[in-house]
């Protein structure tokens, strides 16, 4: 049942809209063929009894002329009244129309007919001769006469009894039949109107299957419209913030120089000079701004399928550019790399990108003669990059909020200056390569960033 | 002018401050958004100059509540939002214009000089008293021809004077009108500025239309031929 049921389910929609329609249509089809079919058969049956009914009515009327004719003759002969006479003759007369109505239905009528002939022919042949044998003057040629007569139409009365009495058993079979064929007929129609409820009741349930999984679809179409919609909006949310906290420092460069151009008229030339410059920078800067915000309204989702490429290297000429950096801040910076090789799926570029924010942000928030650590280590799938520092630290309740673009924990940390971009970009960037990046924080012990990227198989 | 500028960025207010004075307007400059709706409240204003994200509020539920209050002062936005949305926003909230930062500072005095000719207060680009012309634009003097550059400060006791003529002005007054917000007079101050201009328009030789009423304060007088 389940691989039917789940077959059914993945028929596209237009097949299964028309076998959900076509089962009551074939029913219907069905059921009139059948009863078609039924009716005929009964009509068939009706036409038979009828046919019956109608030689018994004709053999009976044929026994009772014949009766007529014989008996008429009798009295005629007896008595000699010509009313008998004519009454026979009239019967007589009516013995061929009678014998025509006898349909040939029964392989019996033929020698019945035949049988018929003879014995009208016998009649008249009798009509011809009572004149002569009455006018006999002895009147045992009258009795012999009629008894002969008696036994020669014998057979042909016998012949019709026995039809009437077979025809009146074919018309009770028959009936019977008939009643039996009516009752079947009332079963047919029973069995009709289970098969049709049965199939109804199937073709509502696939139905409404049917409907339950458009709307199931259209209730998901709306969850991913939905998600789509709040994308949108963190993206709007982001470039308006980004807006304003690229646009705010271009402000204040171009009015403070603007401000100084107008100060004195009688600045030296180089100094005047020196302030456009600085107008015509921040001006062009305002420009690169606008572009930075239109690039990022229209950013589009990236995913890179690079090359694997041994990322030691980078490694090393970062932790050599920070044992700098850190040495003048007066902080201890220690890197751990192997020196085996190790292989990712990496735009070095954008991976250096996201280790100098985190080295960054450790040398930022680190006081004078802490420490800040590079640590890289290879796990089973993984290889895990570590930035630890000594510094303030993230407050617990910030930590879910630390990778948000723009975020920044407190007035405090933002004067040590930076826009709150660098994790949301590291973030970014860790997830573009498939990876995660992690935080752990203690205020005043320090914090703990980790990206783990997952590792490729040399091919 | 007496304008008001809120910008809750000080590298951006010092050099708005600086070249509106220079331009001769009197500036009250704040950074958050309550000591501006409290001067909202307190004084009257010719232009107000916002920004849209302030500490405390926001630019444009201060605009809101100053037109609320039936001022009618030119309001221009400040701000970087920049998308058409923000822009009707802004305008809708009862703002006359609409700047995006960064601003180029001689592009926004010259909107300011555009508000300005706006107001009802706007009678030209200079003002006259006789035979003299302040030139608002150019912070100079004119009489028969010859012409003086006044300083800022210079410039704006005259102006205040010019718009006021023939009216006697206390000390009181001359402080309110010409210090800005939060600064104090020295004691002597209005009468050194007083002597100061007195001086300059010796050089037009009106030294004596500024006349002293003892016990009163300053008046400015045309004498001469009218």
């Amino acid at each position: 049942m389940k691989p039917i049921a789940l077959s059914w389910k993945t028929l596209p929609l237009r097949s299964r809209g028309t076998v959900i329609l076509a089962i009551p249509i074939l029913c219907l089809l069905a059921a009139v063929a059948i009863f078609g079919s039924y009716q005929r058969s009964l009509n068939k049956d009706k036409r038979l009894v009828a046919e019956v009914k109608q030689i018994k009515i004709v053999t009976k009327q044929l026994s009772l002329t014949l009766s007529h004719a014989q008996s008429g003759i009798q009295n005629y002969s007896l008595t000699g009244d010509r009313q008998f006479l004519i009454s026979a003759e009239s019967a007589i007369e009516q013995l061929p129309r009678l014998t025509a109505r006898l349909k040939q239905t029964s392989p019996d009528i033929a020698p019945l007919k035949v049988q018929l002939q003879q014995t009208q022919q016998q009649l008249e042949q009798q009509r011809s001769t009572v004149d002569r044998v009455r006018q006999a003057e002895d009147r045992s040629v009258l009795y012999q006469w009629l008894q002969q007569n008696d036994t020669v139409l014998n057979p042909t009365r016998q012949l019709l009894d026995r039809l009437i009495e077979q025809e009146e058993r074919q018309l009770e079979q028959f009936q019977t039949n008939l009643l039996q064929q009516q009752q079947r007929g009332l079963w047919f129609i029973w069995g009709f109107i289970l098969v049709g409820a049965i199939s109804t009741i199937v073709a509502i349930a696939l139905f409404r299957q049917l409907a339950k999984e458009l709307s199931d679809r259209e209730s998901q179409l709306q969850q991913a419209n939905q998600q789509l919609t709040e994308a949108n909006d963190r993206l709007q949310r982001f470039t308006a913030d980004a807006s304003h906290e690229l646009r705010a420092p271009v402000a204040a460069i171009l009015g403070q120089a603007q401000a100084g151009i107008l100060a004195h008229e009688n600045y030296p030339q180089l100094v005047v000079g020196r302030l456009h410059t600085i107008v015509e920078t921040a001006k062009s800067m305002a420009t690169l701004v606008n572009n930075l915000l239109f690039l990022a309204r229209h950013e589009g989702t990236h995913s890179l399928n690079v090359q694997a490429i041994n990322i030691v290297p980078l490694l090393i000429q970062i932790s050599e550019t920070y044992t700098i950096a850190a040495n003048q801040s007066e902080i201890q910076f220690s890197a751990t790399i192997p020196e085996l090789p190790i292989l990712l799926r990496v735009e070095p570029d954008l991976l250096k990108q996201a280790i100098v924010n985190l080295l960054d942000n450790a040398l930022r928030y680190t006081q004078a003669h802490g420490t800040v650590q590079l640590q890289v280590s290879l796990r089973k799938d993984s290889v895990v990059i570590v930035v630890n520092d000594t510094g303030m630290g993230i407050p617990t309740e910030d930590l879910p909020y630390i990778f948000d673009r723009f975020y920044r924990v407190d007035r405090a940390r933002t004067k040590t200056g930076g826009f709150g971009l660098g994790l949301a970009i590291a973030k970014q960037i860790t997830q573009i390569f498939g990876g995660e990046i992690t935080v752990s924080s203690q205020i005043d012990q320090g914090s703990q960033f980790q990206i783990s990227l997952p590792r490729s198989n040399p091919d | 002018m007496r304008i008001l500028v809120a910008e809750d960025d000080l590298a951006l207010l010092d050099p708005l401050y600086f070249v509106l004075s220079e331009a001769g307007h009197i500036v009250d400059a704040v950074a958050e958004g309550d000591s501006a709706r409290w001067l909202l409240g307190e004084k009257d204003y010719d232009l107000l100059i916002l920004d849209w994200m302030l500490p405390g509020t926001t630019g444009l539920s201060l605009c809101q509540q100053y037109r609320q209050l039936g001022k009618t002062a030119p309001v221009l936005m400040l701000t970087a939002k920049d998308t058409t949305i923000d822009k009707v926003t802004g305008l809708d909230a009862g703002a006359d214009d609409y700047v995006v930062k960064p601003v180029d500072l001689i592009e926004l005095l010259a909107r300011v000089r555009a508000l300005g000719r706006r107001s009802p207060l706007w009678v030209g680009e200079s003002l006259s008293l006789n035979d003299v012309q302040l030139n608002l634009t150019t912070l100079t003097l004119e009489r028969h021809g010859s012409t003086i550059r006044l300083s800022v400060r210079e410039f704006q006791l005259m102006e205040y004077l010019m718009r006021h003529p023939r009216q006697v002005l206390t000390r009181g007054q001359l402080e309110q009108a010409l210090w800005e917000w939060g600064t104090e007079p020295e004691s002597r101050a209005v009468t050194t500025l007083v002597h100061r201009l007195r001086q300059r328009l010796e050089e037009l030789e009106i030294a004596d239309w500024l006349e002293t009423v003892y016990g009163m304060g300053y008046r400015l007088n045309s004498k001469g031929e009218s």
